[in-house]
């Protein structure tokens, strides 16, 4: 993918007064203890919330393609929750209900769907997850549209997407909620309360690329997710391994190619787990000011449409034949 | 962090509520889209233009005063 028109990671929006590494401080950036994350940003209105000037910078620098986007899918997201059928169906294999649910969800149209537990770390420090399991969805974006990072025209589409996964998962919410189990969809970053990358890594979706997504066999970076946190006994999935660490070692493809040079070639600790990590405070001003950027998840190599599946299958008999030397 | 913050589900999501509820928390969605959209559209609209202006003239943009509140922890 080559880029066109790139503004560069000049004057940019800059806080006076808030310390410049306050994101990786929220973020926990070199803390070696685990613990549960706190909102650092789509959380206007947080009290003492350190980035609010950034995040309302962000909200109020788009165009009305992408405000009307927005409006569209938050009013569908007021369905996320609902009333649950009395009677409720009884799971006497989880296996066999999660397959069912992966095949309702894939009949609602989700790209991608799998299945974790949800453990503390996975929601913010302000507030009490009551489900024990989550139901990850990726659905794709269209990838004539994203060639136009960081413009406003590939942010359109990054909503129009947010707004059809979303749909995926308040539709299967309902559907879960009419077999007698409680259900709750949720949407986007702006409207959640869970970090939906960690729960789809374990979901078996993917895995973490060095520029901090989640990288998919079958559409790399190029997708959005939603999540149905639900109390259905139902069976997992586990991590999958498509070679995504062994690329990311040695392509620089993303690193290169971020305006604001916000990722690292080393992994860092970050609330307990030595992990990929962007750097927080020099790509948030950068993706505000440009319409939520997305330039490192399509210049990936993995979100060439067609291109995953293969490139997974050669860098795990490329590692296969290293073992075997 | 102080328990008082209400995110986006926690406004309007609802779980086994009556009609009149639902109503409830339609008309105060509406309102929430609204008082947004009309922001954007003007108090956004403004902002943008002084961005747009700060970056032909070179100059640093602040951020500070569209959350004058704040304060480092």
């Amino acid at each position: 993918m080559k880029l066109h028109d790139v503004p560069p990671a000049e004057n940019l929006p800059q806080y006076k007064n808030v310390p410049s590494h306050a994101g990786n401080r929220v973020n926990g950036l070199g803390e070696k203890e685990k613990r549960r994350p706190s909102r650092v940003f789509h959380a206007l209105g947080r009290p003492g919330y350190p980035l609010a000037g950034l995040n309302a910078f962000f909200l109020m620098n788009n165009t009305a393609g992408i405000v009307w986007q927005a409006i569209k899918y938050r009013w569908r997201l007021r369905n996320s929750n609902g009333p649950i059928a009395k009677t409720q169906l009884e799971v006497q294999d989880k296996s066999q209900m999660a397959k069912q649910i992966k095949g309702k969800a894939i009949e609602f149209g989700a790209g991608v769907v799998g299945i974790t537990d949800f453990i503390e770390t996975d929601s913010y420090d302000d507030i009490d997850n009551r489900f024990p399991n989550a139901i990850c969805i990726g659905n794709p974006m269209q990838r004539e549209e994203m060639l136009h990072v960081p413009h406003a025209r590939a942010a359109v589409e990054v909503q129009r997407v947010y707004g059809e996964v979303a749909d995926v998962a308040i539709k299967l919410a309902a559907h879960i909620r009419s077999l007698g189990w409680a259900a709750y969809a949720y949407g986007d970053p702006r409207s959640t309360d869970i970090l939906q990358i960690p729960l789809a890594i374990r979901a078996g979706l993917g895995e973490l690329g060095k520029h901090g997504s989640i990288i998919t066999k079958e559409f790399g970076s190029n997708l959005r997710l939603s999540t149905v946190a639900t109390n259905m006994p139902l069976s997992f999935d586990q991590p999958i391994d498509i070679g995504v660490e062994d690329l990311c070692a040695s392509c620089r493809r993303c690193t290169v190619d971020c305006p604001p040079a916000a990722i690292s070639d080393e992994k860092q600790w970050v609330r307990g787990e030595y992990r990929w990590y962007v750097d927080f405070d020099k790509c948030v001003p950068y993706f505000s000011a440009n319409f939520g950027c997305a330039i490192c998840q399509e210049v990936c190599p993995w979100s060439e449409p067609g291109r995953g599946p293969s490139l997974s299958e050669k860098l795990l008999s490329k590692r296969d034949s290293k073992k075997t030397k | 962090m102080s328990k008082k913050y209400r995110s986006f589900a926690d406004e309007f999501y609802l779980e086994d509520a009556s009609f009149l509820t639902r109503l409830k928390r339609d008309l105060r969605l509406i309102r929430f889209l609204v008082v947004n959209t009309w922001m954007w559209a003007f108090a956004g609209k403004k902002m943008r233009e002084e961005f747009q202006q700060s970056q032909n003239n070179g100059e640093p943009f602040y951020v500070d005063r569209f959350a004058p509140t704040n304060k480092p922890k």
